[in-house]
C-alpha cells in the first residue's frame, strides 16, 4: 500500500503539534503534509508556487481543514477544491474550533465530507483523531484515482 | 208690514246672516288652509274694490288695503325691495315675481312667493293685474335648516387640524376645508379633478391615483400614505383616508376623506429604522465577536490541556505525584474554561437566534433528554416521570435548551440522593398554567436564592459538590423571557427543587 498522505491545513503550530501527536499516539504513520494557510494548501494540491512540478494526480488520502486561516480561509479552500475537476472528489474533513451553525451549514453546503469540532480535552481530541484516522484511512474507500485530464 | 211679518222677516234675516257667517268662516278656513292668496290690482298697481282672499288672509279691511294700503301687511324689511320690483314691473307692463313676508290675520309674518301678471284689454293695454301669493314658509325653513347644517359642517371641517375633502360619487373633487387652502396656498374655493394631483409628490402620484380610481370603482374605503407639497414647496407626509357615504339603498352618494399630517410618525419610524439597522450591525459585530471567542479562546486552552497531557506522558519519570496532580489540575481548569466559553456562547446565541413559534411536544422532548441522561450515566438509578401530552407553543430549539438545562440540573442535583426521582409535568400556579421540572435532590436555600438563582455565573453549590458553570439557569430564564413568559423556582435544602416556567401563549 503506498504511503497515503494526510494534508493538514492548520495555522496554529500548537494545534499542528497536538494533531501530529494524536496521530502518532494512535499509530497512524502516514506522511503528514502541513500547510500553514489556505493559499499554501491550494498551492500544494494544484502544484503551484513552491510545489511547482508536483504530480497533481498524487492526491492526499484526506485533507484535515481548519476554517479560520490566514490569506484564504477554510471555506474558500473547500470551494476551490470542489471547483476543480482534479480535486472535486477529494475527501475533506473540517477540523475546527467553531461549532457555529453557519459554519456547519456552509461547510456541508460546499461539500465537506465531515465536520469535527476539536475538543479542548486532549484525551477526547486524541480519540477523535483516532476515529478519524480509522475511518478515512482504513475503512473508507477513496474515489478511484483519476487520470490527468487530457490537454 | 205686520209685526208678525216683521218677526218672521227678522228670523229669516238672522238665519241668512248665520248662513253667511258660516259661509265666510268656511271661506276663511279655505283661504288659510290653501295658503294661497289671490288678488287683483288696477293698471296702476293700486288695489281697488273687494279683495276677499286678501282681506281674509291679512285681516285688512277694504279701507285698510285700498290704494297702497296693502303694503302695510308686507314685512317692513321687505317693503322697499318689493316696491322696487313692483314699480319696475308696473311701469314696464311685464309679469313679475318676488319673495316677501306677509302678515297673517293672527299677526304672524310668513314667507310668500309672489307672482303677478298683467291682464290686457282688447286693444292691448293693461286692464288690471292678477296676482297670487303662495306660502313658502316651510320651504324657507327647510332651506334655512339645510344652510345651518351646511354651515355647521363647514365650521366643523374648518376647525379640524386635518385636511378634509369631498368628492362626488364619480370621484370628482368638489370640496376642501380651509386647511387645504392654507396648506397648498391655492385660491379658496378651487375644486375639481386637477385641483390636487400635482400637489402630490411625483413619486407617490401613480400609486395615489391608482388607489383612488380603484376605490371609486369598487366603492371600498382605503388608506394611503403619501407626500403633499406645502405652499412653501416643502413636502410633508400625510395619511389619507377615503370613505364612501351611502344612501339607504347602498348607493354611494359622496366620498369624504381626510389627510392627516404624519411627519411625526414618519420621523419616529425613521429613527426606529436607523435603530434597527444599528442593532443589526451590533448583532453582526457580536456574532463575529462570538465567533472569534469560540475559535481563538479555545485554541490556547487546547494547547494548555494538550501539552500538559504530553508532559504527563513524556516526562512521567521526572514528575513526582504532586507534579502529576498539579498538571491534572491545570488540565481540569482548561477544560472548565472551555465549558464556560461554550455556555457563554450558547447564552448569547439564545438572544441572537430568531424565534420560530410552533407547537412543541414537550413530553417527547423531555423523554428524549431523559433517555440520553440514562445513556451517558448508566450507573445512576434515577426515575424520570414525564406527564403525557405536554405541548408548549414556542421555539423548538430554544425550548429544547430549556428542558436540557432543567433536566440536566435535576439529574446533577440528585447525584447524591439515594432514590432519585425527576418529574416533568403541568401545574396550575396562581391561576396560570406552568410547566414544572421537580426533583428530590439537593435543593437550595430560598434565602440565598433571591436574585442569584437565574443570574449568570451565580452558583448556590460548591463546584466540588456539583460541577457547573452557573450559566444554565440564566440561559433558561433568557429563553423563557424571550417567549414573553416567566420562570421561577421553589426549593428547600436537602428536599429537592421545583422549577416552573410559563410561556406567553399559555403554558
Amino acid at each position: 500500500m503506498p504511503n497515503k498522505i494526510i494534508l493538514l491545513v492548520e495555522d496554529n503550530a500548537d494545534d499542528e503539534a497536538l494533531t501530529i501527536r494524536a496521530l502518532s499516539k494512535n499509530n497512524i504513520r502516514n506522511e503528514v503534509v502541513v500547510a500553514r494557510d489556505g493559499a499554501r494548501a491550494l498551492d500544494y494540491l494544484f502544484a503551484r508556487g513552491v510545489h511547482e512540478g508536483r504530480n497533481t494526480a498524487d492526491l492526499p488520502q484526506i485533507v484535515l481543514l481548519d476554517l479560520k486561516l490566514p490569506k484564504i480561509d477554510g471555506l474558500d479552500v473547500l470551494k476551490a477544491i470542489r471547483a476543480d475537476a482534479r480535486t472535486k472528489r477529494l475527501p475533506v474533513v473540517i477540523l475546527t474550533s467553531s461549532k457555529e451553525e453557519s459554519d456547519l451549514l456552509h461547510s456541508y453546503d460546499l461539500g465537506a465530507n465531515s465536520y469535527v469540532r476539536k475538543p479542548v480535552d486532549f484525551t477526547a481530541f486524541a480519540e477523535a483523531v483516532r476515529q478519524l484516522g480509522l475511518y478515512w484511512l482504513v475503512i473508507n474507500e477513496s474515489p478511484p484515482e483519476q487520470r490527468a485530464p487530457a490537454k | 208690514m205686520s209685526a208678525m211679518e216683521l218677526e218672521s222677516f227678522e228670523d229669516a234675516l238672522a238665519a241668512s246672516r248665520e248662513g253667511l257667517r258660516v259661509q265666510l268662516e268656511r271661506y276663511k278656513s279655505l283661504v288659510l288652509a290653501l295658503a294661497q292668496v289671490i288678488w287683483t290690482q288696477n293698471s296702476k298697481g293700486v288695489m281697488t274694490g273687494e279683495q276677499p282672499s286678501w282681506a281674509t288672509y291679512t285681516g285688512q279691511s277694504l279701507a285698510e288695503y285700498v290704494g297702497r294700503g296693502w303694503l302695510d301687511a308686507v314685512h317692513p324689511d321687505d317693503k322697499a325691495s318689493s316696491v322696487a320690483v313692483w314699480a319696475r314691473a308696473v311701469s314696464g307692463g311685464v309679469p313679475y315675481e318676488l319673495e316677501q313676508r306677509l302678515r297673517r290675520c293672527d299677526g304672524e309674518y310668513r314667507y310668500f312667493s309672489v307672482r303677478a301678471v298683467p291682464v290686457l284689454d282688447a286693444n292691448g293695454s293693461i286692464r288690471e293685474w292678477v296676482g297670487i301669493h303662495t306660502d313658502i314658509t316651510e320651504r324657507k325653513r327647510n332651506e334655512q335648516t339645510l344652510r345651518d347644517s351646511e354651515r355647521r359642517f363647514r365650521e366643523l371641517a374648518d376647525s379640524m387640524p386635518q385636511i378634509v375633502w369631498g368628492a362626488d360619487p364619480d370621484g370628482h373633487f368638489d370640496y376642501y376645508n380651509q386647511r387645504w387652502y392654507e396648506f397648498t396656498g391655492r385660491p379658496e374655493g378651487v375644486t375639481g379633478d386637477s385641483s390636487w394631483t400635482d400637489v402630490v409628490h411625483p413619486d407617490d402620484q401613480k400609486e395615489c391615483l391608482e388607489r383612488w380610481h380603484s376605490a371609486t370603482r369598487s366603492g371600498d374605503a382605503y388608506e394611503i400614505e403619501y407626500r403633499l407639497r406645502e405652499k412653501t414647496g416643502v413636502y410633508h407626509w400625510f395619511l389619507r383616508r377615503a370613505l364612501p357615504v351611502r344612501d339607504r339603498t347602498g348607493r354611494i352618494t359622496r366620498w369624504f376623506g381626510t389627510c392627516t399630517n404624519i411627519d411625526g410618525v414618519k420621523a419616529k419610524e425613521e429613527v426606529l429604522r436607523c435603530a434597527n439597522v444599528e442593532t443589526a450591525a451590533a448583532n453582526r459585530e457580536l456574532e463575529s465577536f462570538s465567533y472569534s471567542v469560540a475559535h481563538d479562546l479555545r485554541a490556547p486552552l487546547r494547547s494548555i490541556d494538550g501539552f500538559s497531557q504530553a508532559t504527563l506522558e513524556d516526562n512521567a519519570d521526572q514528575l513526582d505525584a504532586q507534579g502529576k496532580a498539579n498538571l491534572a489540575r491545570v488540565r481540569k481548569a482548561a477544560q472548565t474554561m472551555a465549558r464556560l466559553i461554550d455556555d457563554l456562547l450558547s447564552l448569547s446565541r439564545v438572544s441572537r437566534l430568531e424565534l420560530h413559534r410552533e407547537n412543541v411536544d414537550l413530553t417527547r422532548l423531555a423523554r428524549g433528554i431523559g433517555a440520553r441522561l440514562h445513556e451517558t450515566d448508566k450507573d445512576r438509578d434515577v426515575e424520570i416521570v414525564v406527564q403525557d401530552g405536554l405541548v408548549a407553543e414556542g421555539d423548538v430549539t430554544l425550548l429544547g435548551a430549556v428542558m436540557e438545562n432543567l433536566l440536566g440540573n435535576a439529574w446533577k442535583f440528585t447525584s447524591q440522593t439515594t432514590k432519585g426521582r425527576i418529574e416533568v409535568g403541568l401545574a396550575s400556579k396562581d391561576g396560570r398554567e406552568a410547566f414544572l421540572v421537580r426533583d428530590n435532590g439537593a435543593g437550595f436555600d430560598p434565602a440565598h436564592a433571591e436574585g442569584k438563582l437565574f443570574g449568570a455565573f451565580q452558583r448556590l453549590h460548591a463546584a466540588t459538590d456539583f460541577p457547573g458553570t452557573g450559566i444554565g439557569l440564566a440561559t433558561v430564564q433568557r429563553i423563557v423571557r424571550r417567549h414573553g413568559g416567566q420562570v421561577w423556582a421553589e426549593g428547600e435544602v436537602g428536599r429537592g427543587a421545583t422549577f416552573y416556567f410559563a410561556l406567553s401563549g399559555g403554558a
